[in-house]
């Protein structure tokens, strides 16, 4: 991260690590790659560009993981796991003949770097209320889980609210403490299936409002539905790069024909991550 | 009078030089003990509660039955980035007066721990297990039958020794 200046930093995205390849840095307009010198160029093929060896990303996994695999067992199964501070790694590798069938002999890794962007919900807090159900909606590196944390900030402060936090990536959970702003009427559940953890929260945290990530199953629209019918309500993010896409979503489809969501809120991309394109009112549609 | 006292003597540092012979096959006997309690509580703590090595090291460290084991005083508390647990583990054990088995042992379980996932781990352990109840009996053995032998033989040559004196 030293070879990244100080001003660039807000920008980066992402930092990839890619067995024999070299080691690349994302940011809105395009990869950049760490070269011998310490610094970043634009040209892949540069011959100073560090190539990445398996012993290093065996050496970062390694302590990454505090030097205990089986302690990520369960995460590296999956092909991630949170650092403190809410820093996705994603893994990918070859999976052991064990049961567990845990990765090993690594051959990539992706550092995706959480930040809080306060008030980059605001326009939307301002304009939704928090008696409304939200769909955030954008395409890969738009911003989904930042914007999310955010509006759960302001709803959390006004509101019971239960946040479905699966990966801990939103509030970056160490210890029971989250370590994002995810307001303090917020009630956060890590680690569990998200379908799992809404019902559980319905059943014993009695929010008016729910938080999750990513929403894609069927399982996790189930768990929506049966919440949404006690009478909470729901704001999540979904992959969709623009009102069209989202509309093609069975899930989405299914969700907002039952009223769940009663705004959805386009991103720009990954160009603007965290920038709102537009709020729709779903009421008319359904 | 004073070849009485010198026998007496000789008779003493014989028994005291037998007593520190079998004191150190109890030694090693101890030792064994205690690292098949230490491999117990990493596979509890593994199991159980999937505790990082770090978390293991403290277990460790406030377990009153592995005092015989001064090494874990050195294991670090917490991880510091840029120095290797393995190698943390290396540079505790490398001062240690140990047995060459024990002390093999204990550098293997340092190398292997926290490598695998859950399932390899406790396999790892449970062979180490294995390996150390090998090692364990041939200390046992060692010490009902030498560590006798070496307190009468002490005491004898002490008495020999105390009545060519006299």
């Amino acid at each position: 991260m030293g070879a990244v200046p100080l001003s660039e930093r807000a920008m980066l995205s992402e930092v990839r690590l890619r067995c024999g390849r070299p080691a690349a840095f994302t940011y809105p307009d395009g990869n950049r790659y760490l070269t011998h010198s310490g610094h970043l160029t634009m040209c892949a093929g540069n011959t100073e560009c560090i190539t990445v060896k398996p012993e290093t990303l065996t050496a970062a996994v390694d302590a990454l993981c505090n030097y205990s695999v089986h302690s990520r067992s369960r995460e590296l199964r999956e092909g991630w796991f949170v650092l403190p501070g809410g820093v996705r790694v994603g893994v990918t590798g070859t999976s052991s003949e064990t049961a567990e069938g845990t990765l090993r002999d690594y051959s990539s890794l992706n550092f995706r770097i959480a930040r809080e962007v306060r008030g980059c919900a605001e326009e939307i807090f301002r304009r939704c209320g928090y008696r409304a159900g939200i769909l955030v909606c954008g395409g890969v590196n738009s911003g989904k889980t930042t914007v999310l944390r955010d509006l759960c900030r302001l709803c959390g402060s006004v509101c019971k609210t239960a946040l479905i936090d699966e990966r801990n990536e939103i509030a970056a959970c160490s210890g029971g403490l989250p370590t994002s702003d995810v307001g303090i009427m917020t009630d956060v559940l890590t680690g569990c299936k998200r379908s799992k953890g809404i019902l559980s929260a319905v059943r014993t945290m009695s929010p008016e409002m729910i938080f999750c990530d990513e929403i894609a199953t069927p399982k996790d629209a189930e768990a929506i539905l049966s919440a949404h019918g006690s009478g909470v309500r729901f704001a999540a993010t979904i992959h969709a790069g623009s009102f069209e896409e989202l509309m093609t979503r069975d899930i989405a489809r299914r969700l907002i024909d039952a009223g769940v969501f009663t705004h959805a809120v386009i991103l720009r991309g990954s160009g603007e991550p965290s920038a709102v394109s537009e709020i729709r009112r779903l009421g008319d549609y359904a | 009078m004073l070849r009485i006292l010198a026998a007496l003597m000789f008779t003493f540092a014989g028994a005291f030089a037998g007593g520190a012979f079998s004191f150190r096959l109890r030694e090693r006997r101890e030792v064994c003990r205690c690292i098949g309690l230490l491999l117990d509580e990493a596979a509890v703590g593994i199991r159980c509660r999937g505790a990082d090595v770090y978390e293991l090291s403290e277990i460790f460290r406030s377990s009153p039955g592995l005092s015989a084991l001064t090494f874990l005083e050195g294991l670090p508390e917490h991880y510091e980035p840029g120095r290797d647990f393995r190698g943390q583990w290396r540079e505790a054990l490398s001062g240690q007066q140990l047995p060459e088995d024990e002390f093999q042992l204990l550098s293997e379980f340092g190398e292997i721990i926290g490598k695998t996932d859950t399932e390899g781990q406790l396999s790892i352990i449970e062979g180490l297990k294995e390996r150390l109840g090998r090692i364990t009996v041939s200390r046992e053995e060692a010490y009902s039958q030498k560590g006798r032998m070496y307190r009468s033989v002490g005491v004898l040559f002490g008495v020999m020794a105390g009545i060519l004196v006299v």
